[in-house]
């Protein structure tokens, strides 16, 4: 009896805390994923046009898959994509919107920190440890700061 | 301005189902905030942009505030869980049964 009570009170605090994820941050996420024209798809998309990446079908897809999975809602097909390698072009997309004078820097900073939330947000819906960024030492500084050394090495290496 | 900024936001919030809870506080904290830095980008380039992202961010935090909370307390409740059961085992552990016939 005290076994089924146990495995009761387990399921219902893990409901509890998936509830939460799929009515609070799942939309919060497809609504700031956005579409062509706004939100973080679209400063990836702009990132991956100005790249200069020769073959960006890749990314593409990349881009596809990040969308069938999101507004699928399944966690085991998130975890499948590592977000962190379209960070650098949703980061370099705002940065050229900056340089040619469409958006404002203080304007920026909105989108900006739209795609900060946004991984952060990515990273707790799927698992910290799902992710292939290596081990955490504070989640809250992780994600922004890790994010920051990963477009280093990806601009550099995109612009070999 | 500030009519329309509110109801955008209140609307971002109500699309997304956002139960707050003990987080509301702190969300309204940050929807102030929010509000007051867009008020100075006003006729700014990229102006409209940065509402809608301004939008999202607001939904964002709640969520990722909601989430927290959620975890924080089933991380809790596990806690006390594995706490009963390690002094359940402990106990098991020092029993000595009773000597036959005995109880």
């Amino acid at each position: 009896m005290k076994k089924v009570l146990l495995a009761l009170l387990l399921a219902s605090c893990a409901g509890t805390s998936q509830a939460v994820r799929e009515n609070a941050l799942l939309p919060a996420l497809q609504m700031a994923w956005g579409n062509e024209e706004t939100g973080v798809k679209s400063d990836i998309m702009h990132g991956i046009e100005i790249s200069g990446v020769p073959d960006t079908g890749w990314l593409d897809l990349m881009v596809q898959n990040v969308e069938t999975a999101l507004f699928s809602g399944s966690i085991e097909e998130m975890r499948l994509i590592d977000i962190a390698i379209l960070a650098p072009y949703a980061r370099a997309g705002i940065q050229d919107r900056i340089d040619s004078g469409e958006w404002h820097f203080m304007a920026a900073e909105e989108p900006k920190q739209q795609l900060e939330n946004f991984l952060w947000a990515w990273g707790l819906y799927v698992g910290f440890e799902a992710i292939s960024f290596g081990p955490s030492p504070g989640r809250h500084q992780w994600l922004p700061r890790y994010g920051r050394v990963t477009d280093e090495a990806a601009l550099a290496v995109m612009a070999q | 301005m500030e009519a329309q900024l509110k109801n955008l936001l209140e609307s971002a919030l109500a699309e997304t189902k956002i139960e707050l809870g003990r987080s509301t506080s702190e969300v309204a904290t940050y929807m102030a905030a929010t509000a007051a830095r867009l008020a100075t980008l006003i006729g700014l380039p990229g102006y409209e942009d940065a509402v809608i992202a301004a939008r999202n961010n607001v939904a964002l935090y709640a969520a990722i505030k909601a989430t927290e909370r959620a975890d924080a307390a089933h991380e809790r409740v596990v806690g006390i869980i594995q706490g009963a059961l390690f002094l359940a085992a402990q106990q098991l552990v020092n029993f000595t049964p009773p000597p036959e016939g005995g109880l």
